[in-house]
């Protein structure tokens, strides 16, 4: 009768026992980190989309804050159209004081908005617009805009938006 | 290998697994919303720029210097009642009290667009004011340019 000889392990014990929890936290980890890049990829595309909707709404304040000043000269002051806006106060006055002027410059209401620049060419004009800030902490964004000039009589045609400037400084 | 080590790691392997699903679910979820957005955006565009082209059209009824501003307002809301929106969008056009401006509201879902547009803009509406003097575009280009703030 031989005597009981102990089998012994390939391995040390702390290896032999600590496999199976390092792999465990492992495959945790990866499915954790895997999970979170999936949500950045998804929280940057929400951004976009949320950034698109933003520059609709700018686009659409810009736009008609560009009909209502276009609208207005036509209507009331049509001897600023062919005058840059450096010379509305003195070669203006003509058909728009002053007053006139400054609301012109700053249209109030709720598509309200700014001419900042008005540079006029013989058939067309550039008209760079500001619209008033939305909401509280809002930004105020510029657009450019081209405008067709009609000389006899003096009438602009349709703004046309050029795109999207930045926002005031 | 000891039944607390296998407990320990099966929880932990169940534990971030149901984690990992709850958020690739939320992200699922976070997806087709924001794939239906985009969608409605991009339709909200397209009628945007359906409702600008329709309003520029030369071939339509004519606007100009001889028609009043209500009557040149009435053409502008009669030339897209004429035209029918995109599919999935929903267009109302309002005439403010008192503004002769009209408003074009567009919606698809929860997303919304709005554009202003003035009658006066395409090309003027009624009467020359009385005071207009000539101003030759020429001479006052000639005379030099430039932006500035009054």
């Amino acid at each position: 009768m031989g005597a009981i000889v102990p089998r012994k392990s390939p391995l040390p014990p702390s290896q032999e026992s600590g496999f199976v929890l390092p792999l465990a936290l492992g495959v945790s980890m990866l499915l954790l980190l895997g999970s979170l890049s999936l949500q950045t990829v998804a929280l940057q595309g929400h951004l976009d989309q949320v950034s698109q909707a933003s520059r609709g709404r700018d686009e659409d304040a810009l736009v008609g804050a560009a009909q209502r000043l276009v609208g207005e000269l036509n209507r009331r002051h049509p001897c600023l159209l062919p005058l840059p806006l450096s010379r509305w106060p003195q070669d203006g006055q003509a058909c728009a004081g002053l007053p006139q002027q400054q609301a012109l410059l700053g249209v109030g209401g709720s598509f309200g908005g700014r001419l900042i620049a008005w540079h006029p060419d013989l058939h067309q004009a550039e008209a760079l617009i500001e619209a008033d800030p939305t909401g509280p902490g809002g930004i105020a964004r510029r657009a450019a805009f081209s405008v067709a000039l009609q000389a006899d009589p003096p009438r602009a045609l349709s703004p046309r938006l050029l795109g999207l400037r930045g926002v005031a400084p | 290998m000891s039944l607390v080590e296998l407990l320990l790691a099966t929880g932990l392997l169940l534990g971030s697994s149901a984690a990992s699903l709850g958020v690739w679910s939320q992200v699922s979820a976070t997806l087709v919303k924001d794939r239906q957005t985009l969608e409605q955006l991009a339709g909200l565009e397209a009628e945007v720029q359906a409702v600008e082209a329709r309003l520029q059209d030369p071939n339509q009824d004519p606007l100009g210097q001889h028609l009043s501003c209500p009557e040149q307002l009435q053409r502008l809301v009669a030339r897209l009642e004429n035209q029918h929106p995109q599919a999935g969008v929903v267009r109302t056009l309002e005439t403010p009290a008192g503004s002769e401006l009209l408003l074009i509201r567009l919606r698809s879902g929860e997303q919304e667009r709005r554009r202003l547009y003035s009658p006066a803009a395409f090309g003027g509406c009624g009467e020359l004011p009385a005071n207009l003097p000539a101003v030759d575009p020429a001479l006052a280009m000639a005379k030099g340019g430039g932006d500035g703030a009054i």
